[in-house]
C-alpha cells in the first residue's frame, strides 16, 4: 500500500469525520464535499477513471451546489438558537451501530477470497463501458435517464412555494 | 441522526451511499473479474440514483422548512390533515 494510498484514505476518512462533528451547516457541506473529492481520488488510483470524473462532476459539482442551494434556503432566523447539541443518550446508539456496521464488513472484507496479486488486471476501457451500457444494458440506462428526470421535476414540484392561483377560487 | 439536523441527515446518507461505492469498486478491482466491469456499472447507476435520491430529500427539507420554519429533525411529526 503506497503513501499515496494511505493519504488519500486519512484525508477522505477525517474530512467526512469532521463534517459530521461540526456545528456549523456550511463548513461541514465544504468538508463533505473535500472527501468526495478524496473518494473521487480514490477510483483514480483503483483504476476507474470514468467513475472518477463522473464522482467529481456530479457530487463535487451538482450534488454540492444543491446542498448550499437547500442550506442558504433553509438559514434559521436572527432571534433563534443553533441546532440542539448531541445529547450523550443518542450518541451512544449511534456509536454502537456505526461500529458493529464497521465489525460485520471488516470481517466480510478479511473472509472473502481476494487476489492479492502484484500484476494488475486487464483494465475495463471507456469504449468497454460505452459498448456494455448501450448494448445489455441499455434498459437499465433508459429506465435511469426516466428516473432522474421523474426525480427532478418531482423535487422542483415539492420545493416550489404555493401558486397565487390557487387562493382565488372560493368563490 | 442523533444530531436532530435535516440536512446532516442527508449528508449523512450521501456518505453512505458514497460508502457503498468505494467498496463495490474495491471489490471489482481485487475480485474475481475485473475485465467483465460489473462493479463500474453498479457505481454508475448508484451515483445517478443517490444524486436523484438527494434532489428529492433536499426538495423535502425546503418543503418542511417553508410549514415549520426550521429543520429541526425532531420536530417534523406530524402529518398535515
Amino acid at each position: 500500500m503506497s503513501l499515496a494510498f494511505l493519504l488519500i484514505a486519512f484525508l477522505t476518512v477525517a474530512t467526512a469525520a469532521v463534517a459530521m462533528a461540526l456545528r456549523n451547516l456550511i463548513r461541514s457541506a465544504l468538508l463533505l464535499v473535500a472527501s468526495w473529492a478524496g473518494i473521487a481520488a480514490f477510483y483514480l488510483w483503483a483504476g476507474a477513471e470514468f467513475v472518477a470524473f463522473a464522482q467529481v462532476l456530479v457530487y463535487v459539482g451538482a450534488i454540492s451546489m444543491v446542498v448550499l442551494f437547500a442550506v442558504l434556503l433553509t438559514r434559521p432566523s436572527r432571534d433563534e438558537t443553533e441546532a440542539t447539541p448531541a445529547s450523550a443518550g443518542r450518541f451512544l446508539p449511534a456509536l454502537i451501530t456505526g461500529g458493529a456496521v464497521l465489525g460485520v464488513l471488516a470481517g466480510a472484507i478479511v473472509g472473502s477470497p481476494l487476489r492479492t496479486s502484484a500484476k494488475p488486471p486487464a483494465a475495463f476501457t471507456v469504449r468497454e463501458l460505452g459498448l456494455q451500457l448501450m448494448g445489455p444494458h441499455a434498459a437499465a440506462l433508459v429506465v435511469i435517464g426516466a428516473l432522474l428526470t421523474v426525480a427532478l421535476l418531482g423535487a422542483i414540484v415539492i420545493a416550489a412555494p404555493g401558486r397565487p392561483g390557487d387562493r382565488e377560487d372560493t368563490r | 441522526m442523533s444530531r436532530g439536523n435535516s440536512i446532516l441527515v442527508l449528508l449523512g446518507v450521501e456518505l453512505m451511499l458514497n460508502a457503498g461505492n468505494i467498496n463495490l469498486i474495491a471489490f471489482w478491482r481485487y475480485g474475481s473479474a475485473p475485465a467483465e466491469g460489473t462493479g463500474v456499472l453498479f457505481v454508475l447507476f448508484a451515483i445517478a440514483i443517490a444524486a436523484a435520491e438527494a434532489a428529492v430529500g433536499l426538495a423535502l427539507v425546503i418543503a418542511v422548512h417553508r410549514h415549520q420554519r426550521n429543520i429541526r429533525l425532531q420536530e417534523a411529526n406530524r402529518l398535515r390533515g
